[in-house]
């Protein structure tokens, strides 16, 4: 194959809610190269989480074929699942999901220990990405103890962890303040420009306007 | 409050477990111990009365021991030894002015022997020569002794016993507290047998006590006991009253059977304080698994596995009980020192031995794993995106 990371053929998924079954994504096909900077963009409810989900491997489409960096994975088994997401996906969410009982370098730390990694490489991974995305003074400060901006400068680290292909951002700048939202927009900027495959799920103009192309999604179809 | 109440119910579970345990294993020491004292594999007999006609004989006819009949049983070639017993209860002595009743006894060496009547060292015990010689000497039981003589030594002084002077030649040791066998000696003074029948004009006796040879073959020498004393006494060897037989052999198989049942009644009660304890831990883990959805949701999505989820709940109830385990035996260390300290009659010494320490740890193992294994399977297959989306 080529040198896509994304691959989606026809995907369907349907939600049984009792006797009507709701489809959110009603055959959906697209192709993402390596090294691109995507927005998946539409209203809500048009199926954007959906796909989100299905992309990165949190669940399984209904019908229809998904391959990430050429493997077929719209039907492993849970665990192949999980070590893929380790591996393979780093996700940043709108709202943090940062572990509030671990510090910067716990929440930072814990994908590699997943992975089964060693702790001095661990450690010296962890250090490495906090001084990349600039909160080396914070590494032992709780979530709770930081602003929203610093939080989600975190959650970017521990995306990086595994050093994954793709980084999938659900609404990465949803919770900031338009400066510090931009602030954010840079650092994905900057890892873009380092070669990583970024997919943002977005409803900001401002956002999709920063990405190489968009996606659109409506009702469950590309528009 | 409610992880308190759960380590709580999982403390008092094991300190039961435990406790029971080690009373009930004390119990059977116990008795064990006192039984000894009485003699092991020694069977006692005593004359009872015909219930059953024998040869033109009527039934209700009492049978009588004397004591040629020690001899005579003593010849028998299964018999290893024998001794002949007789005694009365509350007769008067007295030394010097303080004076009591207590039982008395007439006995042969032998007898002694069998029974495990120990004296202390600065004296002896009724023997062969005072028997023949029919000598006034005495051997007095502990209890008797503190009662007339205080702090005073005995041994060597003269006692009244029913206005004849004895002189005492020993003492008894202390013996175990007796709550379970009556036969402890304590209250007991102990003179020749020959003595004892010319005192009170006796021509019988009242028990034979033996020792098989074989014990293995214990069973055959009481039936040939039997079918000798029934063609010497003339009764019926099949008439189980005629010789009242008391076998220390079935007794000890009695007590183990006993304090077995014990044992396992109490251990019971424990295990099943353990299950609601479990059931709390249990209970509890479910509450911390929904608490920590979206915890788990976090980490499905950082990539961890099923097993991985699995293991770290089932890891903590593991800790719950073992915190809970910790401070059950603990209590229940100093709880039976404390009880070793009181010395509460019949209850023993009970002690955390390592098979009451076994059995305890099983049972808590098998808690944990039943109280963890539920919501932990439940925490690992949560649905990742459901997981995450739980606020």
């Amino acid at each position: 194959m080529n040198n896509s990371v994304i691959k989606v053929n026809n995907i369907v998924k349907e939600y049984n809610t009792g006797t009507v079954s709701v489809a959110a994504l009603k055959g959906v096909s697209f192709e993402i190269k390596k090294g691109e900077l995507i927005a998946v963009t539409g209203r809500s409810g048009s199926g954007k989480s959906t796909l989100m989900h299905i992309i990165g491997c949190l669940d399984q489409p209904t019908r229809g074929s998904y391959f990430l960096d050429n493997i077929e994975v719209s039907s492993l088994h849970p665990n192949k699942l999980a070590e893929i997401r380790n591996l393979k996906i780093g996700f940043v969410f709108q709202s943090f999901n940062l572990l509030p009982y671990l510090s910067a370098f716990g929440n930072v730390e814990l994908p590699m220990i997943f992975a089964g990694i060693e702790k001095n490489k661990r450690e010296k991974r962890v250090n490495e990405l906090l001084e990349l995305v600039g909160m080396s003074e914070r590494a032992l400060h709780k979530p709770t103890e930081m602003s929203g901006g610093e939080q989600q400068r975190i959650a970017v680290a521990r995306s990086l962890a595994n050093n994954p292909e793709i980084i999938l951002a659900d609404e990465p700048t949803g919770n900031l303040d338009s400066k510090i939202g931009e602030s954010i927009m840079n650092l994905f900027m900057k890892l873009w420009e380092s070669g990583k495959t970024i997919i943002m799920i977005t409803h900001d103009p401002k956002v999709a306007d920063k990405c190489q192309r968009k996606i659109e999604l409506l009702d469950g179809e590309i528009l | 409050m409610r992880a308190f109440l759960t380590l709580f119910g999982l403390t008092w579970g094991t300190t039961a477990i435990m406790l029971m345990l080690a009373i009930g294993e004390a119990n059977k020491n116990m008795m064990i111990k006192q039984m000894s004292y009485l003699g092991e594999n020694t069977v006692s007999l005593r004359p009872g009365h015909t219930t059953m006609t024998f040869k033109g004989l009527g039934k209700y006819r009492r049978i009588k021991f004397d004591i040629e009949d020690v001899d005579r049983l003593k010849s028998l070639s299964c018999i290893d030894t024998a001794g002949g017993q007789v005694n009365t209860g509350n007769i008067n002595m007295r030394y010097k002015n303080k004076e009591a009743a207590f039982d008395l006894a007439g006995i042969q060496p032998t007898w002694a022997a069998l029974r495990n009547v120990l004296v202390n060292d600065d004296g002896r015990g009724i023997n062969q020569s005072d028997v023949i010689k029919k000598r006034r000497v005495a051997v007095l039981g502990n209890k008797i002794k503190d009662t007339l003589f205080g702090k005073e030594k005995a041994v060597g002084k003269n006692i009244f016993i029913k206005n004849s002077p004895y002189l005492i030649v020993g003492v008894l040791k202390p013996k175990y507290e007796a709550t379970f066998f009556k036969e402890m000696h304590e209250d007991t003074a102990f003179i020749p047998i020959t003595t004892f029948m010319t005192m009170f004009n006796y021509n019988y006796i009242e028990s034979i006590v033996y020792k098989p040879k074989n014990i293995a073959e214990n069973k055959q020498t009481l039936s040939t006991v039997t079918h000798f004393f029934a063609r010497l006494k003339s009764f019926n060897p099949d008439d189980k009253n005629a010789i009242r037989i008391w076998d220390m052999a079935d007794s000890s198989d009695f007590i183990n059977n006993f304090t077995l049942g014990l044992q396992v009644f109490m251990g019971i009660v424990g295990v099943f304080t353990m299950i609601v304890a479990a059931v709390g831990v249990a209970n509890i883990m479910n509450v911390i698994v929904e608490e920590r959805t979206k915890e788990i949701g976090i980490k499905m999505a950082l990539g961890i596995k099923r097993r991985a989820v699995m293991f770290q709940f089932i890891f903590e109830s593991f800790l719950f009980i073992i915190i809970g385990g910790v401070f059950g035996f603990i209590i229940s260390k100093i709880i039976c020192a404390g009880l070793k300290i009181a010395h509460i009659k019949g209850m023993g010494e009970p002690e955390v031995t390592l098979y009451v320490a076994l059995i305890t740890t099983i049972v808590l193992g098998m808690a944990a794993f039943w109280a963890g294994f539920f919501p932990a399977k439940r925490a690992s297959q949560l649905d990742p995106v459901e997981a995450l989306r739980w606020q």
